[in-house]
């Protein structure tokens, strides 16, 4: 049993060859991409890099009849000798060479199988080395062949398993190969939907697991529904895993190129417990480190680490035309050194890019390390260190707030975790601060309560007993109230008590004003608003918005509302006129606008813990303005229940059409504009 | 009858204003040679001979060598034996002139007047005229009623004190069916075989050497335009791009007996500097500079990108081109090309001594920014002058010398700022008291400004690209791929002038340039400068500019008016095909205008960046904040900043200080005479005095004169 190796008479050339490489100071400083970090509100911020180019592994002139890699698929390193392993598949053959020490190269184009026939390797798209042996995937022979990882004399080599469970449509073409010291190999088949093949250390197979969920849209359960196929529909069932990794502790990663989440951690079962938070659907190969970090690669040339809680640690990259030392073209595959450093296969230039760590990786590392082994206290000055850094360095926050956390420093951990966009983190520490002022002011907390009812029921009385004393503010308030502002508004708490006798007056006693209405609209349009300042941080999904769009979806569709339901109830019999709608929608929405307020405010005093009062507030009110709009519409149009539900379903129709029709006349407006703009600026400058 | 169209290369370059400085700025032109030459020719070669050289062509396919003592340089010429090479290539290195064309569909394709793959007729006539020797050159290829190519020109040389300066002139365009974008002079000149032990100087970044007796792993061949892309004919935005943009229209070539230097002495906003090594395509080693005469820019016809169409600069760029080879019969490197570079110069007048200005740390603060807001934006300050002058005048008393520039001061911050830059935000506090303050403890204050660009479409008197689109581009350069406009070099004009009277009134020392000086563009409709006009312009604005000026990264023809440089290269671009960076620029320049690094918070220098720029005499800066740079986040302009905070970065600005401007005031206003590598990972520095510095860059100490330089550390050896 012979491999064609030639292992290196250039050992001491290349030698030379790497250590020059290695020696030199950085040749410039330029860096050919750019780095960014996982900031506020989940966007990538720039970043100081993480790694710099360093060198490029090449096969030096006169060590192999092949200098140059030919579209090579695949990299793995040997954690404990740090010798590089390619399938280099344009040249059909294996190539080892050393990664930091300068010791050998050598390649492999064939070997001889147990029969005693010479096999040449066809497609090896695919290694993987273990701490005994070197796996080779060529999807061109149909194997996956085991060569020792030193000699890379031949040891073995597997073929399509007999097994029913196969499946017989099933083509055994490994493109990738994985496999732990226990003897599981887990190998990637060309194009298979099962998932990812699992066979034992004689070849035989065990499982089929890793396998993504078919993802089908409504359109496609429609189309199946009346029988219709369509390509859309074969093609989500389920993507082909395109490759995979292992970590140290032999928990299988797959890569699944242009999916919705395409890097995922399989438990011991083959379910995903893991996928990233900025999953990149160009992600093509992955690899953990020791320290379970994941490194991900992306066909459009960037590098991505999370930590292994899969939260984005890092990325850099890009594609860039220009030859600068660390530019990918086409990145297919990593690994790590042993030193740190970042190997990088390009499949379309051909070569190993390498690149060394700068002190914010390190740092990044130092830290995460400290946060997943728990010791947050311990890893504080790394991520204090590390927002010297970057101040936008949103994990370093978190990990900082749970550090204050554990000191019960929790005002700190507040502004923290506030920082890191942590909401759950801040309402345990909210919690914390809350109880703690609580207990401090126990007696400052009731007084507010008793002085406000004391105080409400001393104006009950008052109003009720009218002292002469007092009979000049009575009579400003008597005639206050009826300002017709300020009479139309308190209508609304008339209306929440009997909404359909106020329906009857506003239809016909006139007792509210168009003016008043407008008012309500405005005072409608500014709650909104008022939400974004006023509701705790723990409640608010508003976040930062632009203002006049706020107010323009919260008014305009209910503006549509109003008219969709007049132009439904004047072909449907109904009574009420545009204005009463007018008047009458906005009215419907009393509760909210009295309560929206004590709403809002009452979010900044409640934690996670009490969310369902909020929310049970929060719906009470939506559904008793909905009760309210049935109501008035019955009344408005004087329609049964069921007429005003099927008025309000209409409605809704109506609405929606409105809503795509505007949609279209915005379409072709644009257009329209654009092409007299481009007509206009034509004349002009022509 | 001949069809005659308009003249394509024009003996002289008609420049509108500027004055004789700018005029020197953009032709570069040798004044007529003063070496005393004698001819003499035979049937096959005309000779020339003067200033110690001898020059021979042969008086058909213009092929000629020139010799110096017994070193002779040659215009190029491969192997018989070699099978490597295309014959199509080969007829590339030998010609004398290349020419490229664009066909009809926009194709581009190369034609050297001597490369036998053609059936062009090339007729030459070689004649003595005043001071040097002409070629008149007839070339025709194809059918003589419709010629791919149909071309008349003369090549022009002349015997200079130290080589030959050459001229391609008269050239009139006969009718070509092909569209003609660019030309190479002796694109083969001084070429080699194979690996051999010399190397490649080019001026990218701080300067790169390519040596040329390993084997490279490039594919690409190196290649940059001059003061970069002409993005007024380009309608392609930029985006990012990490090369240094070619600021020096030079490139050298040493071996153990011989050193060359090319300088390009007119046209050189239009030149692209090319090499190519061994290797690659071939197994010659070969750089030389192309002449665009005319870009190209795209038309999309339809959605997709194969439905652009390329398309001509519809007026070729107008200009004569003309190369100077200095040719040296002595061994020199880097430092001694540097030198000869530096008298080059000193001798067109384009660098003058920065007499008694003492190294400085350079601090910058960006004082505010806006942020979206619920409506419309709100500000955001980021530093007040009280903190300004707190910080800066504590700094100061323990580390004297400082200069402080000013970022986004304006009403409404940095993202309202250009090109109109005052009136300075209110908010700030009292910036005049600021900068007196300061100056008072001699610590001068400059305001960034740029009369170039802008954030809206709305300032300013915008330029047009050639396709009457306003020419706008995303970069990196000030931000997070914002779009930026530019204006009109007469527009920038009036505002650089308004920029002085306001930075007087406020008490500051100068102005800090981001792309003026940098930035060269061509600009059509109503406002019409071609890039040699804009030059013209910019070097007239600048030499009117009343105040210090920091420019930032400056091409050559705004070198005259750089009291400093800002965010100079500390490195080469890395290219593949480079295979060293050298400090080429700070040895031109030391003593002469003070180098300044980009901001060390945001530019990663590795861990032996202080002792880098060091080495490379290039001084450190920082951009700075009073606040965080999470109060950022919001801002467009400003969100690329992301570590910026003075007390967290003040402990790293002492020991910049320490590490860097300290050691280098021994040697401040002098000369940097040459760096050598003394031994693995060590480097002396020799300066005009005699003084010097050793730099280690290694793991382990190094002894030098009886001191021993620490590892990881330099030494000062005063002169």
């Amino acid at each position: 049993m012979k491999t064609r190796t030639k292992v290196s008479i250039f050992a001491a050339g290349l030698g030379l060859f790497f250590l020059a490489g290695a020696l030199q100071p950085m040749i410039g400083y330029a860096i050919p991409y750019g780095s960014e970090a996982l900031g506020p509100d989940g966007a990538l911020v720039s970043a100081e890099p993480a790694y710099l180019p360093s060198r490029k592994l090449t096969i030096p002139e006169g060590a192999s009849e092949y200098r140059t890699l030919s579209s090579p698929e695949s990299l793995c390193v040997d954690k404990e000798t740090d010798t590089v392993y390619l399938a280099d598949t344009g040249n059909a053959r294996i190539v080892s060479l050393s990664g930091e020490s300068q010791a050998t190269f050598a390649e492999v184009f064939d070997y001889e199988n147990g029969d005693g026939a010479k096999i040449t390797f066809s497609k090896p798209t695919g290694v993987y080395v273990n701490s005994t042996s070197l796996y080779v995937a060529d999807k061109g022979l149909q194997k996956i062949v085991v060569l020792d990882k030193e000699t890379l004399e031949f040891k073995r080599e597997f073929s399509r398993p007999e097994s029913q469970l196969v499946g017989t449509a099933t083509k055994f073409s490994p493109t990738k190969v994985c496999a732990d010291d226990s003897g599981n190999v887990y190998c990637v088949l060309e194009g298979s939907t099962k998932g990812v093949m699992q066979l034992d250390d004689r070849g035989e197979f065990v499982a089929y697991v890793g396998a993504n969920n078919a993802q089908i849209t409504l359109l496609s359960r429609l189309q199946s529904f009346f029988g219709v196929t369509s390509d859309d529909y074969m093609l989500s069932a389920g993507a082909a895993v395109t490759n995979i990794c292992l970590d140290s502790k032999g928990l299988l990663y797959t890569v699944t190129n242009n999916s919705a989440s395409c890097v995922k951690k399989l438990n011991t079962s083959g379910n995903a417990v893991l996928t990233m938070n900025y999953d990149d659907k160009a992600t093509v190969s992955a690899f953990v480190d020791d320290d379970g970090n994941i490194f991900t690669v992306q066909s459009n040339g960037y590098l991505t680490a999370y930590d292994s809680y899969g939260s984005l640690l890092f990325r850099f990259g890009g594609r860039n035309d220009e030859e600068i030392l660390g530019s990918l073209n086409s990145p297919v595959g990593s690994a790590m050194l042993s030193n740190g450093e970042l190997l990088i296969l390009d499949k379309e230039s051909g070569i190993v890019v390498s690149y060394e760590p700068t002190r914010f990786a390190k740092l990044i590392y130092q830290a995460v390390r400290y946060y997943k082994d728990g010791l947050y206290l311990e890893g504080e000055e790394s991520w204090n260190e590390l927002l010297r850094y970057n101040a936008k360095f949103i994990l370093a926050y978190k990990a900082l707030a749970k550090a204050s956390m554990k000191k019960g420093d929790y005002d700190t951990a507040l502004h923290q975790f506030k920082l890191a966009e942590d909401r759950e983190g801040y309402s345990e520490a909210f919690w914390q601060v809350r109880d703690r002022w609580i207990r401090a002011n126990l007696g400052w907390v009731l007084l507010p309560i008793v002085i406000v009812v004391v105080a409400v029921a001393g104006l009950k009385l008052v109003y009720k007993l009218k002292p002469a004393a007092l009979s000049a503010p009575i009579s400003v308030w008597q005639r206050g109230k009826k300002a017709p502002v300020v009479n139309e508004t308190l209508l609304m708490f008339s209306f929440i008590k009997s909404p359909r006798d106020v329906i009857y007056e506003i239809k016909y006693k006139g007792r509210a004003s168009i003016y008043g209405a407008i008012f309500l609209y405005v005072l409608f349009a500014a709650i909104q608003i008022l939400k974004v300042y006023l509701t705790g941080y723990l409640f608010n999904d508003v976040g930062r918005s632009d203002g006049l769009r706020t107010i323009l979806l919260s008014t305009i569709p209910l503006l549509f509302l109003v008219f969709c339901n007049y132009a439904v109830s004047s072909v449907r019999d109904g009574e009420g006129k545009l204005r009463d709608i007018f008047i009458g929608f906005i009215y419907a929405l009393s509760p909210y606008l009295i309560l929206a307020l004590p709403m809002f405010l009452l979010s900044n005093v409640l934690t996670y813990n009490e969310a369902a009062i909020f929310h049970l507030v929060e719906w009470a009110v939506y559904i008793w303005c909905g009760v309210n709009l049935v109501l008035t519409v019955m009344e408005l149009h004087d329609y049964s229940l069921g007429q005003a539900l099927i008025n309000i379903l209409l409605t809704v129709v109506c609405f929606v059409l409105l809503i795509a029709f505007a949609l279209i006349l915005y379409a072709l407006g644009y257009q329209l504009f654009s092409y007299f703009g481009s007509v206009i600026q034509e004349v002009f400058t022509r | 009858m001949k069809f005659i169209v308009k003249a394509l290369l024009v003996l002289a370059v008609a420049l509108p204003t500027g004055g004789a400085v700018a005029h020197a700025i953009t032709t570069l032109q040798a004044e007529r040679s003063d070496v005393d030459t004698t001819y003499s020719s035979t049937r096959t070669t005309y000779t020339m001979e003067g200033g110690g050289y001898t020059f021979k062509i042969n008086r058909k396919n213009l092929r000629f060598t020139i010799q110096k003592g017994d070193v002779v340089f040659n215009s190029g010429e491969t192997l018989e034996d070699d099978e490597e090479i295309t014959s199509l290539r080969a007829g590339f290195l030998e010609s004398a002139v290349s020419i490229w064309g664009l066909n009809s569909s926009g194709g581009e394709s190369n034609f050297a007047i001597f490369d036998g793959n053609h059936s062009a007729v090339t007729e030459t006539k070689v004649e003595e005229m005043d001071g040097g020797l002409v070629a008149h050159i007839t070339v025709l290829d194809g059918r003589k009623t419709d010629p791919t190519l149909s071309l008349t020109f003369d090549l022009e040389y002349r015997l200079e004190s130290d080589g030959l300066s050459m001229a391609l002139t008269n050239a009139v365009d006969q009718g070509s069916k092909n569209v003609l974008s660019a030309v190479a002079l002796y694109p083969g000149f001084d070429m080699s075989y194979g690996h051999y032990d010399g190397t490649f100087l080019l001026p990218d970044g701080s300067g790169a050497l390519i040596d040329l007796s390993t084997p490279t792993h490039a594919q690409s061949p190196f290649s940059l335009r001059t003061y970069g892309n002409d993005i007024g004919i380009s309608t392609s935005s930029r985006s990012y791009t990490s090369s240094e943009q070619l600021a020096w229209p030079m490139y050298g070539h040493y071996d153990a007996e011989k050193a060359m230097m090319v300088t390009i002495e007119e046209g050189q906003e239009y030149s692209e500097l090319n090499a190519k090594v061994a290797g690659m395509s071939d197994n010659y080693n070969a750089s030389y500079f192309r002449f665009v005469l005319r870009d190209t820019t795209y038309q999309y016809l339809g959605m997709s990108e194969s439905s652009k169409k390329p398309i001509p600069q519809s007026v070729p760029n107008s200009f004569t081109p003309r190369i100077h080879y200095h040719l040296y019969d002595e061994t020199m490197d880097y430092n001694g090309l540097a030198k000869k570079y530096r008298e080059y110069l000193i001798g067109k007048g384009l660098l003058a001594k920065n007499e008694g200005s003492a190294p400085k740390m350079r601090l910058e603060f960006l004082m505010g920014d806006s942020k979206k807001a619920l409506f419309g934006k709100e500000y955001v300050r980021m530093t007040s002058s009280d903190f300004v002058r707190e910080k800066v005048g504590d700094l100061a008393s323990t580390r004297g010398d400082l200069v402080v520039d000013l970022k986004g001061y304006s009403a409404g911050g940095y993202e309202n700022s250009y090109p109109n830059c005052f009136p300075v935000e209110g908010r700030l506090g009292d910036i005049g008291h600021m900068t007196s303050s300061l100056k008072q403890i001699g610590v001068d204050v400059n305001f960034r400004v740029d009369a170039l660009r802008s954030f809206a479409d709305s300032r300013g008197d915008l330029a047009r690209n050639e396709s009457q689109k306003l020419i706008a581009t995303s970069d990196y350069v000030d931000g997070t791929g914002m779009t930026f406009y530019r204006l009109n070099p007469d527009s920038t004009s009036n505002i650089v002038a308004s920029y002085g009277q306001q930075i007087q009134s406020l008490g500051g020392a100068g102005a800090s340039f981001t792309s003026l000086g940098y930035d060269l563009y061509s600009t059509h409709y109503r406002s019409e400068f071609t890039r040699s006009q804009s030059i013209a312009s910019y070097a007239d604005t600048l030499s009117k500019f009343p105040l210090k000026a920091a420019l930032r990264k400056p091409n050559l023809y705004a070198l005259p008016y750089a009291d400093s440089i800002i965010d100079a290269a500390v490195g080469s671009s890395s290219f593949v095909i480079e295979t060293e960076s050298v400090p080429f620029q700070s040895l031109v320049l030391s003593g002469y205008a003070p180098l300044y690094s980009p901001a060390l918070n945001l530019y990663e220098l590795g861990s032996s960046g202080l002792l880098r720029l060091l080495d490379y005499n290039i001084l450190p800066s920082y951009l700075l904040t009073e606040n965080t740079a999470m109060d950022l986040i919001d801002s467009p302009a400003s969100s690329y900043l992301y570590s910026s905070k003075y007390d967290v970065w003040e402990e790293d600005i002492k020991e910049s200080y320490d590490c860097v401007v300290a050691p280098l005031k021994e040697v401040a206003g002098q000369a940097f005479e040459s760096r050598k590598k003394i031994a693995a990972n060590v480097y002396l520095n020799e300066y005009e005095s005699g003084a010097k510095i050793v730099i280690n860059y290694g793991n382990s100490a190094y002894s030098y004169g009886g001191k021993e330089v620490k590892a990881s550390s330099f030494e000062v050896f005063k002169a």
